[in-house]
């Protein structure tokens, strides 16, 4: 009785220990996640607990971190990279890019799904949202892949992960947040996301030529296409391949900034689009900026109240204290990098990966700062598992997004998951051993 | 009066749409002024950086309320699904209730803040524009997402289906 007394008077006081305090936060949290409240809610109360109950600070200091989270310059680039896609997707650009692809390795044994793979990493150079290249190349892919004999449950497993290369390739909205929260350079991180999601593409487009050599009875060939069809697929998708020509070539070249990158596409994308094209009119470009509009707003004031959140645990320390028995300062890098790895994963496999990018990138930042790895290839490994966490059972939101558009029940989009699932855990082991594959080519561009 | 607040439902529907629409657009046009000033001219905007982050903040509020009359809110709704029509009508009346209290809550700590601005009489570094002003946004923004989740309360009070904003009415499969 006594010490229960003492607890609530250190409560009282303020003086609680870190695991009461981080136990007392986090289960709050957790039942008000399981309840389906919306995101914003767990994290504004859990700041709201922190700062009103357990420290002395005015609860107003919550909208002024609030206002600071959405204020770094960088961030414009999310909206702008998110309305460019919009317009995009409305438009031709993925069906253009996609049969360019198709006319040179679609005939191949494995080809339709390996031009999937390769046409999402393509449609991910264009746009930073995996959703929006499930929806894009997905919808075009799936009935070829169903009518050439592919099962079912192989094709949406393969347009779901392949789906999530758009995360790693940039412009990536994943690295953006990432690079906004660890304070690491946007083009950076870029530059070295291209070498992972290339790697991954190739793991996916090998996986697929298997698949269709051990399914070869049931899989029809594609006929080869012509010249002349190449040739006109080569003319027709030269203009949405000057995306990934502005932004990574801009970028890699140290000419444009990612957020002058993103202002550009989007000009470019009104111009192919409402211009060249005449595919879209003005009324289309309105419906995009509201839509964009609904998803920063979405996006950002979870961004801002995690800003406060994470004020708040820094403020407290609790991030230093709560790692301490994992005695990471003095891990090996490969040790560190596997704790993350592995803790955005988990996280990442039941809530939205957005939320886990805002919890847990300050709880790492000061191990990853005081073992002195590059905060480049921590953002790398953590897009890395977001992505996967996105395309994973129970809860990732990509196999939701298929669940809405190809209407089939959410056992059968899974089913075909765990083979894409291995090959992306191998690619998070390739990722520590040679954290070159994402850091050559920022060497090579930065340094 | 049924009448009359639908009506002003609808009017504020179309002008946070409105504003979204030329926060957004501004936001490009302005990015895109600035870089190829600073480009081809060799001069950026000097207004430019500040201008974004005006715009930024707005669409930040306004969105949010605006995603919560869409019923567009990030939520994990894996166990509400599992919930019978009953259940999710009473998580669904607790939720509304419970976050329609925050918002207004954050709103009047946003009021404080926005009050405290004006007091300091903070100015804008590039435009000399009072600070107050634009974020004034903010207590607006949380106070249209407490009336937009405390009207989703009422009518889940009020009616036998379950609502998740105002308009949406849950389908019972999906």
């Amino acid at each position: 009785m006594d010490s229960l007394f003492q607890l609530f008077s250190d409560a009282i006081a303020g003086e609680l220990d870190i695991y009461v305090i981080t136990f007392a936060l986090v289960s709050v949290m957790v039942v008000l996640l399981l309840l389906s409240f919306p995101m914003v809610v767990p994290l504004a109360i859990g700041a709201l607990i922190g700062l009103l109950h357990f420290s002395d600070v005015s609860p107003d200091v919550l909208i002024q971190q609030v206002v600071t989270g959405i204020s770094p310059n960088a961030l414009i680039a999310v909206p702008m990279f998110i309305l460019a896609a919009d317009i995009m997707t409305r438009g031709n650009t993925a069906s253009h890019l996609l049969k360019l692809i198709e006319s040179f390795v679609g005939h191949l044994r494995g080809g339709l799904p390996i031009t999937t793979c390769i046409s999402c990493t393509l449609f991910g150079s264009v746009s930073g949202s995996t959703q929006a290249t499930v929806v894009s190349v997905g919808q075009i892919m799936r009935p070829k892949l169903l009518q050439a004999g592919y099962k079912d449950s192989f094709v949406m497993a393969l347009i779901i992960n392949a789906s999530d290369i758009a995360f790693l390739i940039p412009p990536s909205i994943g690295l953006i947040l990432y690079g906004t929260l660890a304070n690491a350079s946007v083009g950076e991180l870029f530059i070295a996301g291209i070498g992972p999601g290339l790697v991954l593409a190739l793991l996916f487009s090998g996986y697929s030529y298997v698949y269709s050599v051990i399914h070869r009875d049931e899989i029809a060939l594609q006929p080869k296409a012509s010249g002349s069809e190449r040739w006109s697929a080569i003319r027709k998708a030269l203009l949405p391949l000057g995306f990934p020509a502005l932004i990574i070539g801009g970028i890699y070249s140290g000419a444009i900034t990612p957020t002058e990158a993103a202002s550009f596409s989007v000009l470019y994308a009104i111009v192919i689009e409402c211009v060249i094209y005449r595919q879209l009119g003005l009324k289309d470009i309105l419906d995009s900026a509201l839509s964009t509009g609904l998803i920063t707003g979405v996006v950002f004031i979870l961004v801002g109240v995690g800003q406060a959140f994470s004020w708040y645990i820094s403020f407290e320390q609790i991030p230093q204290e709560l790692l301490a028995p994992l005695a990471l300062e003095d891990a090996s890098q490969e040790y560190i990098l596997f704790v993350i790895a592995l803790s955005f994963f988990v996280g990442c496999m039941f809530v939205d990966s957005l939320v886990v990018l805002l919890l847990l990138t300050p709880i790492f930042v000061p191990i990853v700062e005081a073992a002195s790895i590059d905060p480049i290839l921590v953002g790398v490994m953590v897009t890395l598992q977001m992505a996967i966490g996105s395309a994973t059972p129970p809860f990732g939101c990509d196999i939701f997004t298929a669940i809405a558009i190809f209407n089939k029940p959410y056992l059968e989009v899974i089913r075909g998951t765990l083979p894409f699932f291995l090959l992306l855990a191998v690619m998070s082991a390739l990722l520590i051993y040679f954290p070159g594959i994402a850091l050559l080519l920022r060497d090579i561009a930065f340094n | 009066m049924t009448h009359l607040l639908s009506r002003i439902n609808r009017f504020t529907e179309k002008a946070e749409a409105a504003m979204l629409i030329t926060a957004i657009l501004v936001m490009m046009l302005n990015s895109n002024a600035n870089a190829f000033g600073r480009y081809f001219f060799n001069q950026s905007l000097f207004f430019a950086e500040e201008l974004n982050q005006f715009l930024i903040v707005s669409v930040t509020f306004i969105g949010m309320a605006y995603a919560v009359r869409k019923g567009r809110n990030i939520r994990m709704t894996a166990f509400y699904d599992m919930l019978s029509l009953r259940g999710r009508k009473v998580v669904t009346l607790i939720i509304a209730l419970t976050t329609s209290l925050l918002m207004f809550y954050l709103a009047l700590q946003a009021v404080f803040y926005v009050l405290e601005l004006k007091d300091l009489n903070r100015l804008s570094p590039a435009l000399q524009f009072p600070v107050y002003l634009v974020y004034s946004i903010i207590p607006l923004g949380f106070f249209m997402a407490g009336l937009q989740y405390l009207s989703c309360f009422l009518l889940n009070l009020l009616h036998k289906e379950v609502y998740i904003s105002d308009g949406l009415i849950e389908q019972k499969e999906y």
